[in-house]
């Protein structure tokens, strides 16, 4: 019986611990991103002066 | 006595319940989910209980044992009711509280009246009550944990049904979920091997996921914060 219950729960935490994650991923995808890191995203993502002057 | 990792985790896990119900506070949720933050208010204050009658009587004393066990059965008693007023919630636009409220009381009477039975099966002629009021809170316990994650699956699964929204509800269901099929796994596993020391640490780290979760859905996610359960689902729907 105990044997039965556990498999029991740990399905049901496997189940609830992806979903919980996916909920906080889904959560924190609306919060918009801050002036400070869209600046840096953007220098980040320019490309090298080489390739500009090429 | 319990060592400095006992005490740490034991501290961290008050103080977390005490954020809890400040973010509550803070954000104006306090009345909105009144019966969670009042289980979480208990249980700050079983645990101060708790050290009071620890370091007055010992790790060991039949004081402590006694005020841990019963504690521990209100407690989860509490959190049992906690759960179907997310049922009320979750339900509410169906008018149907008066038969949750009913079956929740019939679920909780049937779960103590099966858990008197094992302990009545189980214990000896000579037991004294006191041990055997004792054994009936701890398998109380036990059994509701269960109880409490088959309830939480099936609400679950009517939000995915009913399409509930609501970010801040869905994240404490789902935090909710967790911890009683974490609790209910860790009793299973010390029933299958009662000699398994390294339990006595887990449980109380898995009574930390619960608060910290809480208050995070608590102080980040607004009441009219929304998202599509579906994509949730680990099965897709």
């Amino acid at each position: 019986m105990a044997t039965l219950i556990f498999f029991l729960s740990a399905a049901a935490l496997l189940q609830f611990f992806i979903s919980y994650c996916r909920s906080l991923i889904a959560a924190s995808i609306k919060q918009p991103l801050s002036a400070e890191f869209a600046t840096l995203l953007a220098f980040r993502t320019r490309p090298p002066a080489k390739t500009l002057h090429a | 006595m319990p060592g400095s990792i006992e005490y740490t985790i034991w501290f961290l896990a008050s103080l977390l319940e005490l954020c809890v119900v400040v973010c509550a506070l803070a954000r104006h949720s306090f009345r909105r989910y009144l019966c969670l933050n009042l289980y979480m208010l208990l249980s700050l204050l079983v645990s101060l209980g708790r050290y009071q009658v620890l370091s007055h009587y010992g790790l060991r004393s039949s004081e402590y044992k006694y005020f841990y066990f019963y504690s521990d059965a209100v407690l989860t008693i509490f959190l049992y009711l906690a759960l179907i007023t997310l049922y009320l919630y979750v339900f509410d636009e169906m008018k149907v509280e008066k038969y949750l409220r009913l079956t929740a009381l019939l679920l909780l009477v049937g779960t103590a009246l099966f858990s008197y039975g094992v302990v009545q099966q189980s214990s000896s002629v000579q037991q004294s009550s006191n041990r055997m009021l004792t054994s009936f809170f701890f398998e109380l316990s036990q059994n509701l944990y269960f109880v409490g994650l088959v309830l939480t699956y099936v609400l679950w699964g009517a939000i995915l049904k009913l399409r509930e929204t609501r970010t801040q509800l869905i994240q404490l269901v789902l935090s909710l979920g967790i911890y009683f099929s974490a609790f209910a796994a860790t009793f299973a596993l010390g029933n299958m091997f009662p000699n398994l020391q390294s339990l006595g640490y887990v449980l109380p780290v898995f009574g930390c996921l619960l608060p910290l979760a809480w208050a995070y859905a608590f102080l980040r996610l607004s009441h009219d914060a929304r998202m599509a359960p579906a994509r949730l689902a680990v099965v897709p729907r």
